[in-house]
């Protein structure tokens, strides 16, 4: 019998902490310290509430899609046009990512290692991960389990070395906080990274069972991932303060330059961390491109796969190769904060919604 | 017809490789680089610096000069403006990315060091963690000799400052980054090692440079600089206090820091353990030992209250005791803080173990 849901638990934990590796380490916490005065861990916990709200609303979406993808089953619901409608915003929010997520990667690259290399060429990594896109969910979750057994080490190596030259009195105040980064857009701007079930759940047919384990693994993978959270983004607090961290555009990426030990024989965290960063983001990006070429695919039945796959690398890498600069890309984050929370909160109720008309008319017409 | 399109696409995907391999923008050959050693950052005139490089010299490119470091200088607006300048004379590309060590003149310190440091976060050109001192005396003897050891340059000052090598307590080794972000801490002052050029070495170590809104506005001897290791917990291995009339090593301290608020007055109360081993009694005038813990004790007062009427004086909270009152004080009121410190009660106990005196027993 075939499986009745694209990823195992073991496999889905996986992609989860993958994707919390790619969105976490190098744009979250420069959003997030910037966001409040308070203590930092009051918003992460807000937002973990976000997320485990929000992946409980897809889950209920596709409990009720009885071993069908999430698209086909909307688009036999409520029909092409409504389906694209619906959907037009996911395809938009996908893109988005893409752009996002490759150009704070080149830039990452070019401000540490490489900066004379055009970011044309550096973008030019998109390649590898749309030829994993194509190739199909199996190749993507089989190159998941590696690369989570290799960068999970890695990272934990990483943030372990991190906790020297720690100083705990600058991570005051522990416990304070006025709210103040619910007025900050900036809070909101790092919504990207409690997104990672809405990904999977784009990909690969659900039933009431795998819907429910999926929702249980993607939770454990939350509080798997918090403690990564939190070191990306004390790590640097506890050692330069608060007042430097603001400044920084890669507080963790300044962390690891400032790491000196006797016994480390590698000279440059940095650039291992640089390297085990490009492990999460090149599969991040596959599975995105993947739930992207799914759902195209489904709502433009004829076209080929690879034509599709083409055309949506042509339009992330030009329009991340043509973003001007770093700030534009902050604003971009900023600018598609709606879009986002749209996707998190309102489209699984449109989803279940659309599900339930469709099952009620079914049963009407089964009735008459 | 399948076969030679397997065969097309097989040419294909190898041709792209090859584009990954071409691309290498940013790569120089190591033996078409000068690394920097050690850089020296020296006032020229009110709006110029003269930045000092010395680089290794390999032995292989030796040759027969038998000298294992060459030395330049270059005036600049800046440190970036400097390196860019020093190209025009140099056969082989600047590379500063292994630099071990950053020497400030004492005149520049003076007139503040926050304009010249920036580059090396923004563009990450210096290692931040390389150690920084600031140098009293003539800054291109020190860069224009060779190392009495000979280390490479740049080693020779990274080993003096290690705790590895020749670090002890009181030279308070001082990193790149540490002295970047306390610029941008309101309630952590920065304490930079002072060194002296030497007669018979390159430099000695003197006292720690006192550090205010970048400017230096006062200084540590090394007896204070001691204590200020001991209360900000960067006491490492053990240290020698020499006395009048015995000697003792601290091997092991602790020191417990307690703080409140009361009308606006910072209380700080400091408990400090300290477990020390004799190394030497006097024998002109025999001691006990309860005699010697009373020694100790009131010479580490002596200098506790000096090092902290000096900082206090100026308002530079070089412990960063500050950061312990950030929770207590609204956001609009960090930058008071050095003026808080200056009227802060600082309070301090020491509970001294001897803990042996050695192979031989105290009458």
């Amino acid at each position: 019998m075939k499986n009745p849901s694209a990823f195992t638990g073991y496999e889905m934990l996986a992609i989860q902490m993958l994707f919390s590796g790619a969105a976490a380490g190098f744009i979250y916490p420069s959003f997030l310290i910037r966001s409040t005065e308070g203590a930092y861990w009051i918003p992460i916990a807000v937002w973990t509430a976000g997320a485990l709200l929000s992946s409980w609303l897809y889950s209920r979406m596709l409990a009720r899609l009885e071993g069908r993808k999430l698209v086909s089953a909307i688009r036999s619901s409520v029909g092409l046009v409504w389906t694209s409608v619906l959907f037009l915003p996911v395809i938009l929010f996908l893109i988005g990512a893409l752009i996002v997520m490759l150009r704070a990667y080149s830039e990452i690259i070019t401000m540490t290692m490489l900066p004379t290399t055009p970011i044309s060429f550096l973008n030019g990594m998109l390649l590898s991960s749309a030829a994993l896109a194509l190739a199909g969910i199996m190749p993507i979750i089989r190159a998941a389990r590696v690369f989570f057994l290799m960068a999970s080490l890695f990272t934990l190596a990483l943030l372990i070395i991190g906790f020297s030259d720690v100083n705990w009195t600058l991570g005051t105040p522990w416990f304070r906080t006025n709210g103040d980064f619910l007025l900050d857009n900036r809070f909101y701007a790092g919504s990207f990274l409690w997104m990672g079930f809405a990904i999977t759940s784009l990909i690969g047919p659900y039933t009431m069972q795998s819907a429910r384990g999926a929702w249980r693994s993607y939770a454990l993978a939350l509080i798997c991932a918090l403690p990564m959270i939190a070191g990306y983004v004390y790590l640097p607090v506890l050692t330069f303060g608060r007042d430097l961290s603001q400044r920084l555009t890669f507080p963790f990426v300044t962390k690891m330059d400032t790491i000196y030990h006797y016994w480390i024989i590698f000279d440059n965290l940095t650039a291992i961390f640089v390297s085990v960063t490009m492990l999460y983001v090149l599969l991040i990006m596959a599975l995105k491109l993947h739930a992207l070429g799914d759902t195209v695919k489904t709502l433009m039945p004829k076209a080929k796969n690879g034509f599709i796959y083409l055309g949506l690398f042509i339009v992330v890498y030009a329009a991340a190769t043509f973003l001007p600069s770093w700030r534009e890309l902050e604003h971009v984050i900023i600018l598609t904060v709606g879009i986002r929370l749209y996707i998190m909160f309102i489209f699984p109720l449109l989803g279940m919604a659309a599900l339930i008309v469709a099952q009620r008319r079914g049963g009407k017409g089964r009735e008459s | 017809m399948r076969r030679i399109c397997a065969s097309l696409k097989m040419v294909i995907v190898c041709s792209l490789t090859m584009i990954a391999v071409t691309g290498c923008w940013d790569s120089r050959d190591v033996d078409n680089r000068l690394m920097v050693g050690a850089l020296g950052l020296e006032k020229s005139t009110e709006t110029s610096l003269r930045v000092w490089f010395r680089f290794p010299v390999p032995k292989a490119i030796q040759g027969l000069s038998k000298k294992d470091f060459f030395t330049m200088s270059q005036i600049g607006f800046t440190v970036p403006d400097a390196m860019n300048k020093i190209k025009y004379k140099l056969p082989k590309a600047l590379d500063a990315s292994s630099t071990r060590a950053l020497l400030l003149d004492e005149s520049l310190a003076k007139t503040g060091i926050n304009p010249y440091l920036e580059f090396a976060i923004r563009e990450r050109s210096v290692p931040l963690d390389a150690v920084v001192a600031v140098v009293r005396g003539n800054m291109e003897r020190i860069f224009t000799s060779p190392n009495p050891t000979g280390e490479l340059a740049g080693i020779y000052t990274k080993l003096f400052f290690e705790p590895y090598a020749g670090g002890i307590p009181r030279k308070n080794k001082t990193r790149l980054w540490e002295i970047y972000a306390k610029l941008y801490n309101p309630f952590h002052a920065n304490l930079i090692p002072l060194v002296t050029e030497g007669v018979q070495n390159s430099f000695e170590f003197t006292g720690n440079a006192i550090f205010l809104n970048g400017k230096i506005v006062g200084e540590l001897n090394k007896d204070e600089s001691l204590l200020f290791e001991i209360f900000t917990h960067r006491f490492h291995d053990s240290e020698v206090e020499l006395m009048n009339r015995s000697d003792v090593r601290i091997v092991h301290n602790h020191t417990r820091i307690k703080t409140k608020l009361e009308r606006g007055i910072p209380i700080i109360g400091l408990d400090c353990s300290l477990v020390t081993t004799l190394i030497d009694s006097s024998r002109t005038r025999k001691q006990n030992e309860s005699q010697i813990i009373a020694e100790l004790e009131s010479s580490l007062n002596a200098h506790a209250k000096s090092m902290f009427e000096k900082t206090q004086r100026e308002g530079a909270d070089v412990f960063g005791f500050g950061n312990r009152f950030r929770n207590r004080l609204q956001p609009s009121q960090h930058g008071d803080w050095p003026e808080m410190f200056k009227s802060a009660k600082i309070s301090y106990k020491f509970h001294i173990i001897l803990r042996n005196t050695g192979l031989e027993f105290l009458d």
